[in-house]
């Protein structure tokens, strides 16, 4: 602080010098002011750099950016406008919901800013294209607004910082603006940038999604297609196979008894190939599933090595099984696909073996937790694979060579089925052969041991002769089905254990008829015109007087999406088409004694 | 953007007017976007603002001088008569004047003749660069209160008051083709060049002080206590002992005016400076300037030689600060205090030169004011008296 003076003492050139001296020292405080100021720009554009080159994403460069500018600007919001491809102007960052999306109408102020002017607005309530915006959105409180403008090398956009408070803005934000110019554009250019990134994932996301759609979709078709194959196949099977089994109970003279057990066989055969072929269509289609249900390992192995032991036999050859497994062993998972896998493993053994043996080894091993681990190995000194070929045979269609096919028949489905089915089940189906010596198959699974099986005397006695006790019953049963040959066959099979039937065609008849007089069971065809299996099902559940009648389902959808499908419906158990007989006496069995043993629990 | 300046002497307006405009003309070769005229009171400002109109389209702001004007051709002031134009011709800038009427309320002139100058430049809403003033002497202080109101503090006042030759009262403002006696003159300027403004006085402060214990509008009754005019005179030394019961004190105390402290940059305090131009007959100070009871008063000290050397120093702190390239400038606007061109009248060539010396002859117009208008850095826009306040138009 210069001293001040006394004017009395000092002649006029000491007064010039003196103020000379005090102007000069203002200048010199002028300067050093204005080199803190621009001190202060310049680290806030250095750290604005730095900051959005921290940034995550678009959303946050953008609140940094504005974060930066409110060390010098009195901003409380702020938003862009975009200029868009179609000259379409519409605000895309902000830093409140009341701005976003908004479309901003072309007008002489929007392209001075456009063109390179930055506009402070001390009251936008005068300004058109804002009066526009203030009308149509009473929510925004805006009262000063500065604008500026953005460029990137193919956009334009503008930066519009906001106050609710009138002349918030004037010529040194402008100017601090213009300095900070390659701040906000570069903000620009990566917002674009992250913006383009994102556009280009989006479109990627949204092929993926219709790609993924479109296999679904087909998938569905497939599926669709697999249910009605399937549905369209084991009708027809079903009269062949069951048609041929009631003329066999006959007496038929010869040869035509022969040419019958022919047709017979060759329809099982037929079935067989037919369920492999939909079996494998099911596995690639995702649409077979592993159940999960407690069942006895020592019957499942045993009933497996008794089916096929006389084949064995049959053919001279000797057949070993050693099970090193409690008889009890109860465990959880899929008994008919393992069963399935052991039949086919030791059917192709005794295919291929011509001399010699087969020798079937399962071993159980408890393991960590409740967990039994399980080996089955299946040998045979039949002909065997050189190591070229042993690669290729668990692929599908496929078999030693052409002419093995030829000479053994079958679709070299088999083994592309066991293995795939081993593995949905967690386990590796392995192989090992030598030409001429034989070959080796073994696999391992790991499953949850239960408690051990107790058979209840009820259960035992459906195992052991459900036929001789479905005659004792005489039970009623209504068969509802469209199919007047499937009417036929089913009735007959019913009717050879005096079961007493009633045919309805379809849902509704058969609503009627329960109507009129009481039945003990009912077998249900899920696919009749008028009212279908599901539907009738839901109604006959509806009626208290019937929703404990047992509903077993006819089905030759042997899918699981069916079975759900029954489940949800109401229906107690089902019946695959073609109609295994022994099965369906069993199934029905079952059903009338829980039924009657609910009876008589309620009773006592 | 394309200034130029041109002055007559002629007494005859349209003559005057022709000559001016012809040459202004000559340089920019266009219709300016933007004419500010000033005036001696010899010129009729109603014939003046009818022939202005007829002959331009486009915005004209004048404002009378105290007996002359100036620019880079020299000082202009033969016999009090003399006529000067500044022109604009900036077609990608805006701006807009408008008169309005003071009808004893300063600040609603000021608010709306601001409205009204943003709606002419056809920028009603956005916020100027500048803001150009001319307001009849009295309430200066209110008429900026006024255009605050609208465009808030922080946007540059710069202009001077409206003068006569001889404070008579003959003093007049022109917007467009409105014309008063009484009123506030605004231009807002949106010019596509930089503007560069300053405000500054050529005084020092002395160690005589007090505190206006008795003040109202611009009158200072009490200074400590005291009679205002007895104080004043023991400070100056008796330099208004002649009028100390009552008179006209303008001329004698040009150099030692009052200052209140405005703001401080650094370790230096700066002033805004009110001139007393008479005693009252209770000893009272009336002033150009509003001074309210409790602020601090310095007697302040200037002398010729800084008055004369001011007007170039002060260009020379804007280029300096603003680190402006004289070959860039475009022009500039002078206002400066009528009270110190009449003490040192007679070296007013010498002032010219100083301004021509830092502007390279650049056109420029001064005009003398009975008051002036400008933004301290960090003071905010002040009406001060014995104040020069200066713009300069830079296309750098």
């Amino acid at each position: 602080m210069l001293d001040k003076t006394n004017i009395n003492d000092k002649p006029e050139i000491n007064e010039f010098l003196r103020e000379e001296l005090v102007e000069e020292r203002l200048q010199l405080e002028r300067i050093i002011s204005r080199e803190k100021r621009l001190r202060k720009e310049a680290e806030g554009l250095l750290n604005g750099l730095r900051i959005l080159n921290a940034s995550r994403n678009s959303q946050e460069m953008f609140e940094n950016l504005l974060n930066v500018l409110k060390e010098f600007i009195p901003i409380e919001n702020g938003f862009i406008i975009f200029e868009r491809e179609d000259d379409q102007l519409i605000a895309g960052m902000t830093t409140s919901s009341a701005f976003a999306g908004l479309i901003w109408e072309d007008s002489e102020f929007i392209q001075r800013i456009l063109s390179g002017q930055i506009i402070a607005a001390h009251n936008v309530s005068l300004i058109p294209t804002w009066q526009k915006q203030l009308e149509k959105n009473s929510e925004l409180k805006v009262t000063s607004a500065l604008h500026a403008p953005l460029h990137t090398h193919n956009h334009r956009a503008i930066l519009v910082c906001t106050h609710s408070a009138s002349a918030m803005f004037n010529k040194n934000h402008v100017k601090l603006l213009e300095k900070f110019s390659p701040l906000t554009n570069q903000a620009l250019i990566n917002i674009e940038h992250r913006q383009e990134l994102q556009t280009e994932v989006n479109i990627q996301t949204k092929q993926l999604r219709v790609a993924k759609e479109k296999a679904e979709a087909t998938n569905k078709a497939k599926s669709n297609f697999l249910a009605n194959m399937s549905h369209e196949i084991r009708t027809p099977m079903n009269a062949i196979i069951n048609l041929n089994a009631l003329a066999l109970e006959g007496n038929l003279p010869e040869p035509e008894r022969q040419y019958i057990e022919k047709v017979a066989g060759a329809s099982q055969d037929l079935l067989g190939i037919i369920n492999e072929i939909l079996d494998l269509s099911k596995i690639e289609a995702g649409k077979l599933s592993i159940e999960s249900t407690p069942f006895n390992l020592d019957s499942v192995i045993n009933e497996v090595i008794n089916l096929l032991k006389p084949a064995a036999e049959e053919k001279g050859l000797t057949f070993r099984a050693k099970l090193s497994l409690p008889s009890t062993l109860m465990v959880t998972g899929d008994p008919l696909r393992l069963r399935q896998v052991l039949t086919n493993l030791i059917h192709n053994a005794i295919k291929f073996t011509d001399s010699g043996g087969i020798e079937v080894i399962a071993k159980a091993q408890l393991t960590e937790g409740n967990d039994t681990s399980i080996s089955f190995t299946i040998s045979d000194s039949g002909i065997g694979l050189p190591a070229s070929e042993l690669k290729t045979i668990f692929q599908s269609f496929q078999q030693a060579d052409n002419s093995t096919t030829r000479k053994y028949g079958g679709t070299g489905l088999g083994l592309a089925i066991s293995k795939q089915l081993i593995e949905l089940m967690g386990g590796i189906l392995e192989a090992k052969s030598i030409q001429n010596v034989g070959s080796k198959f073994s696999f391992s699974l790991q499953l949850a041991a239960v408690e051990k099986e107790n058979k209840t005397p009820t259960q035992q006695a459906i195992a052991d002769n459900a036929e001789e006790r479905l005659r004792l019953l005489k039970s009623r049963v209504l068969l509802v089905e469209d199919n007047i040959t499937n009417q036929l066959i089913a009735k007959k099979i019913l009717e050879r254990v005096n079961l007493n039937v009633t045919i309805a065609s379809h849902g509704k008849e058969a609503l009627s008829l329960l109507a009129k007089q009481p039945f003990d069971l009912i077998l249900m065809d899920l696919h009749m015109p008028i009212m279908d299996g599901f539907q009738t099902t839901k109604v006959i559940r509806k009626n208290p007087q019937w929703n404990k009648l047992p509903i077993i389902a006819l089905t030759a959808n042997a899918i699981k999406t069916t079975i759900d499908e029954c489940d949800a419906a109401g229906i107690d158990a089902h019946i695959s088409k073609p109609i295994d007989i022994k099965t369906m006496y069993k199934v029905i069995l079952g059903k009338l004694t829980t039924e009657e043993m609910d009876n008589q629990s309620a009773k006592s | 953007m394309k200034i130029a300046t041109a002055f007559s002497s002629n007494p005859n307006l349209k003559a005057a007017l022709q000559e001016t405009f012809n040459a202004l003309q000559k340089i920019i070769a266009a219709q300016p976007d933007l004419t500010l005229i000033y005036y001696t009171e010899n010129y009729d400002p109603r014939k003046l603002a009818d022939t202005l109109s007829e002959q331009q389209a486009n915005q004209i702001h004048g404002c009378s001088t105290c007996l002359g004007l100036m620019g880079s051709s020299g000082f202009h002031s033969d016999d009090g008569i003399v006529l000067g134009a500044w022109g604009a011709h900036d077609p990608d800038g805006a701006y807009g004047s408008a008169l309005v009427a003071m009808n004893d309320q300063p600040r609603r002139a000021g608010a709306e003749a601001i409205q009204q100058a943003l709606a002419n430049a056809k920028r009603a809403g956005e916020t100027p660069d500048l803001i150009w003033l001319s307001a009849t002497p009295g309430n200066e202080e209110s008429v900026i209160q006024g255009i605050q109101d609208v465009v808030g503090s922080d946007v540059p006042i710069a202009g001077g008051s409206a003068a006569d030759n001889s404070v008579a009262g003959n003093w007049s403002i022109i917007a467009n083709s409105d014309v008063t006696a009484d009123g506030v003159a605004i231009t807002v300027m949106f010019p596509s060049v930089k503007i560069s403004h300053t405000f500054q006085s050529g005084y020092s402060p002395t160690t005589c002080s007090g505190t206006a214990t008795r003040a109202d509008g611009r009158i200072i009754y009490e200074i400590d206590g005291k009679p205002a005019a007895d104080v004043y005179n023991e400070w100056s030394n008796g330099i208004i002992n002649s009028a100390i019961n009552g008179g006209n004190i303008l001329a004698q105390t040009t150099l030692h005016p009052i200052g209140r402290k405005v703001a401080s940059i650094g370790q230096v305090d700066y002033y805004k400076l009110s001139h007393p131009d008479s005693v009252t007959a209770e000893k009272a100070l009336t002033l150009f300037s509003e001074v309210s009871t409790g602020d601090k008063l310095v007697l302040m000290s200037g002398s010729k030689n800084s008055l004369i050397a001011r007007a170039g120093r002060v260009a020379q702190s804007v280029l300096d600060v603003e680190e402006l390239d004289v070959a860039n400038i475009s022009g500039a606007l002078v206002v400066f205090c009528a009270g110190c061109m009449l003490a040192i009248q007679d070296d007013m060539g010498k002032v010219v030169n100083s301004i021509n010396g830092v502007l390279e002859e650049k056109p420029f117009l001064g005009a003398f004011t009975f008051g002036e208008q400008g933004c301290f850095v960090e003071g905010g826009n002040t009406h001060g008296n014995l104040m020069i306040s200066m713009v300069i138009f830079d296309a750098g």
